[in-house]
């Protein structure tokens, strides 16, 4: 049976959980939560606990969710939204305020779920370290070392491909996710740094003035430093799994939310080596269990 | 302390890492830890590489600290893991397109390559701290997954055993190692043929290039004055050491070298060849070897040079047993238990 | 490539626009310098940075649009008239919405 997840949203806070919610969403359906009672709701997933107070009597009503108590993700955005989301029930809830979320933010436990403006999923884009690059470039008849200028105004797949096979690059504010994501040795005017938190020499090389030939030199010096690369593409790559992955958080609210089973034990290990579901290994270690899967006790 | 050693094994190949190990886990029995060799079968071809980096994530390891020594064993999941590594799967990373290695470019390889480097940086960076067996392997790791590692140096086999002869020349040049193609035993042979002086040599090991081996010391007429004696007891093999006027190492891109330091403890000077790895990590030029380019002419030169100059012969000798006079496994083991 | 980041057209491009010429001249003097400081290092580490060092002088290709060589002017009108089209879109699709919603209701 596919899940149904409604979103109970104004129409200006619908558009900002859009992407995450076409994540949570994946492999379900979505429907806008604009009349009482809808039927058939799995859970809900409301913009803030302002939303989910003007729906609470609806939710009583229509039994949200497949147990007792109905499965209700809410957005937060400070430690009294927080606060009020638990005393009207949330199952979970997720936020786009970093300083909020993680262990050592002030409410100190797993969470809010962070789920970055920016966010990008990180499912998608799994690393490419400088080593593979060079491998991939050799493979595509493409010169060694390859520095690249890249910008949003060139079409998507251009982009992607020029940070997935770059040795170093050159790049924009809005791609700046993407070139974290793929592990792309990086150089960043001061700007992009500052409003992403990233600190110069470590996961990106930050040029000093706006002077476009200045970054490409930079850029260039970085491509021939092995060493460097090396650092700086792994540091991005975990920079960008701790504050700008939208897919792990709209995982675990997925599963919170009883839309997607426990992962096996296998499936955790393979997670924490971030090993993709389309790879061929994530098949193979399925194949070796698969005669000892258990069904269901009924 | 309770400690687990984890390597990985291919069944039925046992060479130096398994000697390490071995030593590792004596030395730390020594020191009063309990301590155990845990390994989990391995194979090297590319499809099933991945296997038993899979099974460590899953091996519970009940100990206070794990040690893993090689490629996939470092995958081992444990809060207190600390690699002191031997080497990382290089058919996948510098001998890429290498005839034994099958890692290619093609897509599927280039797919496992990602793959490995990705979940390599990963289980590394678990690691609260990081050991190599030399400061070539811990280059690589920097360059390969940009970690940083610190490198540990262990004593070689028969260490307590190798002691600079009492006085006077050596009285030949010798060359221990196996008789295989990155260990460049041909460029020895090719390096006497073109010295000055009719020095008698000892070229010991075995290895499939044995055959080979002997057909070029027939073809270049040193027949009579190069001894391959094959497998040498390990009496012998002291005997050898002490009584030679250098040593002859020049590996290609070499992790470690027993070799070196063995010599460096009989207060013999080692002739290399400047692309030998961590061999250089020893043989200083001029201070304690002679650094060559691995041509038959400079190999000859330096040579020659020892066995014109005895003087020259044992100041490079005294200087490399002097290099290597600290090496012991109480700090090996001191170091990895972190103790202070 | 089974990547999901690299399309094999944009490889295509890449490799036809990779074979051009630096126009900055100081790239190609930063590289003269490291091939000269890449004549007989003495350490390992520093073989393999020589290596590294030994490559042909990056291109620095700039996968930009002709945005860039657009004036001022040109940019903003054609931001106006982007913003105009992204406002108009979000209306019909907020509409749209809407009428889907209620007639996905009257079907049950």
């Amino acid at each position: 049976m596919t899940p149904v997840v409604a979103l109970a949203a104004t129409a200006g806070e619908a558009r900002s959980l859009v992407p995450f919610l076409s994540l949570v969403g994946s492999g379900g359906r979505i429907v806008s939560w604009h009349r009482r009672g809808a039927a058939g709701v799995d859970a809900v997933v409301a913009s803030d606990p302002g939303m989910l107070a003007q729906i609470a009597p609806a939710l009583a009503e229509s039994k949200v969710g497949r147990g007792e108590v109905p499965t209700v993700a809410c957005r937060v955005r400070s430690a009294g939204d927080f606060a009020a989301a638990r005393e009207l029930s949330a199952t979970v809830t997720f936020t786009d305020v970093a300083e909020l979320a993680g262990p050592d933010g002030p409410l100190g436990d797993v969470e809010p779920l962070l789920v970055p403006e920016h966010g990008i999923d990180l499912g998608r884009y799994p690393v490419i370290p400088p080593l593979s690059r060079q491998r991939m470039r050799e493979a595509h008849g493409l010169p060694d070392p390859l520095v690249l200028a890249v910008d949003a105004s060139a079409p998507p797949r251009s982009s992607s491909t020029s940070l997935a096979l770059a040795s170093a690059a050159v790049v924009d504010l809005a791609l700046l996710p993407l070139a974290l994501a793929l592990g792309t040795p990086t150089v960043v005017d001061v700007d992009a740094a500052s409003r992403f938190g990233l600190t110069d020499g470590v996961e990106v090389l930050v040029a000093a003035t706006a002077d476009l030939n200045a970054a490409d030199r930079l850029a260039a010096t970085l491509a021939r430093d092995e060493e460097r690369c090396a650092a700086l593409s792994r540091r991005a790559r975990r920079f960008a799994e701790r504050h700008l992955d939208v897919a792990g958080p709209a995982s675990a609210v997925r599963r919170a939310l009883g839309l997607e089973p426990e992962p096996s034990l296998i499936d955790l290990r393979l997670e924490e080596v971030r090993t993709p579901e389309w790879s061929r290994l994530t098949d193979r270690a399925h194949h070796a269990l698969a005669l000892f899967t258990m069904e269901p006790s009924r | 302390m309770d400690v687990l050693v984890c390597s990985t094994q291919v069944p039925f190949m046992s060479g130096g890492l398994e000697l390490m190990v071995s030593n590792l886990v004596d030395a730390l029995r020594g020191s009063g830890h309990r301590a155990e060799a845990v390994s989990v079968p391995a194979a090297w071809d590319r499809v099933r590489l991945f296997d038993a980096a899979m099974a460590w994530r899953l091996v519970p390891l009940d100990a206070e600290l794990v040690i893993p020594v090689n490629f996939p064993a470092y995958f081992a999941r444990h809060h207190n893991k600390v690699p002191w590594l031997a080497h990382q799967h290089r058919a996948a990373y510098d001998a890429l397109g290498q005839p034994w290695s099958d890692f290619g470019v093609d897509t599927a390889s280039l797919d496992d390559h990602r793959q490995l480097v990705d979940w390599d940086i990963r289980a590394l960076a678990e690691a609260p701290r990081r050991y190599t067996i030399s400061g070539v392997v811990a280059d690589r790791m920097r360059r390969w997954c940009g970690l940083d590692a610190t490198p540990l140096y262990q004593p070689p086999p028969l260490a307590d055993q190798l002691k600079p002869r009492a006085t006077g020349a050596g009285d030949h040049i010798l060359c221990p190692t196996r008789l295989e193609g990155n260990k460049r035993p041909g460029m020895f042979v090719d390096g006497l043929a073109a010295m000055r002086n009719r020095v008698p040599a000892v070229l010991a090991g075995r290895g499939s290039l044995a055959g080979e081996l002997e057909a070029q010391v027939d073809r270049l007429g040193l027949d009579g004055r190069v001894d391959l004696p094959g497998f040498v007891p390990d009496d012998d093999l002291v005997d050898l050491f002490r009584r030679a006027t250098a040593v002859v190492y020049s590996p290609f891109d070499e992790d470690y070298g027993f070799v070196t330091l063995q010599a460096f403890l009989a207060g013999v000077p080692v002739v290399t060849a400047a692309d030998s790895g961590g061999v250089l990590e020893w043989v200083e030029h001029e201070v304690t070897g002679l650094v060559t380019d691995g041509t038959a002419e400079s190999m000859a030169a330096a040579l020659d040079r020892l066995v014109d100059d005895p003087e020259l012969a044992s100041r490079l000798g005294r200087a490399g047993r002097e290099r290597v006079a600290d090496l012991s496994w109480d700090h090996v083991v001191r170091t990895l238990v972190g103790a202070r | 490539m089974t990547h999901p980041a690299v399309d094999q057209e944009a490889v295509e491009l890449l490799r036809r626009r990779a074979g051009a010429v630096p126009t900055d001249p100081s790239l190609a003097a930063a590289s003269a310098e490291a091939a000269v400081t890449a004549v007989e290092p003495a350490t390992t580490a520093e073989r393999f940075k020589a290596r590294a060092r030994q490559v042909a002088t990056p291109v620095v290709e700039r996968v930009r649009h002709e945005l860039d060589r657009a004036t001022a002017g040109e940019v903003q009108a054609l931001r106006s008239e982007l913003d105009e089209l992204r406002a108009e879109v979000n209306r019909l699709r907020s509409e749209q919405a809407a009428a889907l919603a209620a007639l996905a209701e009257d079907r049950r």
